[in-house]
């Protein structure tokens, strides 16, 4: 059993590696909810901080979905307008901030990709040359306990039914897309992507 | 919170299962309209889309951080500042950095619409002498709004009567169109058209742009879907702004 996201006492405060921090997931979730809750009071500086501890992530997120920067770009820039506006929705009570976070940028990514429709884009693979190495900063966000805990229930499964389950979360497209992509009749895509979840409930809920 | 394994009635597993492939992502764009419309209305299901949002997105740990370019922050910086009204079509600032070392700028890159088949002058290379700039009042720069960049230049041609725009550095993303407004100081902005990125758009300059007091409008372009905006009124938003100067 692997220990639940309320324990507390699984990993050490801080170490420094050159000049940057690294802090443990729970350090980060409390910074990250106080900057949410004075962003929620449209202190500008807050969203600042959020912005340069989470966007990396959220981009590398939205450039996964929609290989082209621009688009990527657009869809960030709205992500924190959204934030700016609406941080007062926050709940730490229902996610992490960075969950939180990451939900609201895949929602508007997916979104965006089915507004393109069936229009292709040109070339994956230039999309992610284009890509700069992020700083140690965006470090501070892994949520290394809820990952584990995920990994370790993918991992009983079959392993190409698992790695369906990740294309299908990294690459936000629809079950038709995903069995072009993957080669594999729709019927029997939507089976195994079904009971993945339901194999990943009962172990997730253990 | 309801965390707890639920055996209730006859299609709650469903329902999990669907709140699950929402969260994945497989679903269609009108599958994910009414997922949404019931994440709305029904909180047992909207407890279980927030279940699946816990326990699958910690998956975006494995997916690389990428700097967005440094234009981002300061974009969104500028959209969140505070300001009366958040209307980017009468926001001074949007055009205020059109300086007279952009005007320079914008004589450099006449210099190619004279000579069109040079290659165009990479845009850090030193300003011209500010004595070759052509009469203010006939250039503008199109800039972006955030980083002063100059993604258009408007020329005027009195004795044809026509307005040229020539790309500086105007980029889109795919399936979008830039479109072309006219903003008289105080009024709404007036379509002049979709114009190409890549060439030079020649036009008839618009109605009065050659009288006293027109040349306070702004020149602004938006993105838009393909043909233009829909509705006669921008919708995307503002990629480049400036205006010709009163001499």
């Amino acid at each position: 059993m692997l220990p639940r996201r309320e324990g507390h006492d699984t990993v050490g405060h801080q170490r420094t590696l050159g000049r940057a921090i690294l802090v443990d997931a729970n350090t980060s979730r409390a910074l990250l909810s106080k900057a949410l809750s004075r962003v929620a009071q449209q202190d500008a500086d807050a969203l600042r901080y959020v912005y340069r501890h989470t966007s990396a992530k959220l981009f590398g997120v939205c450039l996964r979905i929609l290989h082209d920067r621009q688009e990527a770009e657009d869809v960030l820039q709205d992500v924190y307008l959204t934030v700016w506006r609406k941080a007062g929705g926050f709940d730490p009570e229902r996610a992490s901030p960075i969950t939180w976070l990451a939900v609201l940028t895949r929602n508007r990514a997916i979104d965006r990709l089915r507004a393109r429709g069936g229009r292709v884009v040109a070339d994956v693979a230039e999309a992610e040359t284009l890509a700069d190495p992020a700083p140690l900063a965006s470090t501070l966000v892994e949520t290394d306990e809820d990952h584990a805990r995920l990994a370790h229930c993918l991992d009983q499964l079959d392993p190409s039914h698992a790695g369906a389950v990740r294309t299908a979360f990294f690459e936000g497209v629809t079950y038709e897309a995903l069995s072009q992509r993957l080669s594999m009749p729709l019927g029997t895509l939507k089976s195994w992507i079904r009971r993945s979840l339901i194999s990943l409930r009962g172990c997730l809920e253990a | 919170m309801t965390d707890a394994p639920t055996t209730g009635p006859t299609g709650e597993d469903d329902d999990r299962v669907l709140a699950g492939e929402y969260v994945l992502g497989v679903l269609d764009a009108a599958q994910r309209a009414a997922v949404s419309r019931r994440i709305v209305d029904e909180a047992v299901f909207a407890q279980a889309v927030y279940w699946w949002e816990r326990r699958l997105t910690p998956l975006v740990g494995e997916v690389a951080a990428i700097q967005p370019s440094a234009g981002l922050w300061p974009r969104i910086s500028n959209l969140i500042a505070p300001r009366p009204r958040l209307d980017v079509w009468r926001d001074v600032r949007v055009w205020r950095g059109v300086s007279a070392g952009a005007l320079a700028l914008a004589a450099a890159c006449l210099v190619v619409v004279a000579l069109p088949n040079r290659a165009p002058p990479p845009v850090a290379v030193a300003p011209p002498p500010v004595a070759v700039a052509p009469p203010p009042n006939q250039v503008a720069v199109i800039a972006d709004p955030t980083t002063r960049e100059a993604r258009l230049v408007a020329t005027l041609d009195p004795d044809h009567g026509q307005l040229v725009l020539t790309p500086v550095a105007l980029t889109l993303p795919q399936g979008r169109d830039p479109e072309l407004w006219i903003i008289p100081e105080g009024g709404k902005p007036i379509s002049l058209g979709v114009i190409a990125t890549a060439a030079p758009t020649r036009m008839a300059a618009p109605a009065g742009l050659n009288a006293d007091g027109v040349f306070t409008a702004t020149l602004a372009v938006t993105d838009e879907p393909l043909g233009g905006s829909p509705s006669g009124a921008p919708t995307g938003s503002v990629r480049a702004a400036g205006r010709f100067i009163r001499t």
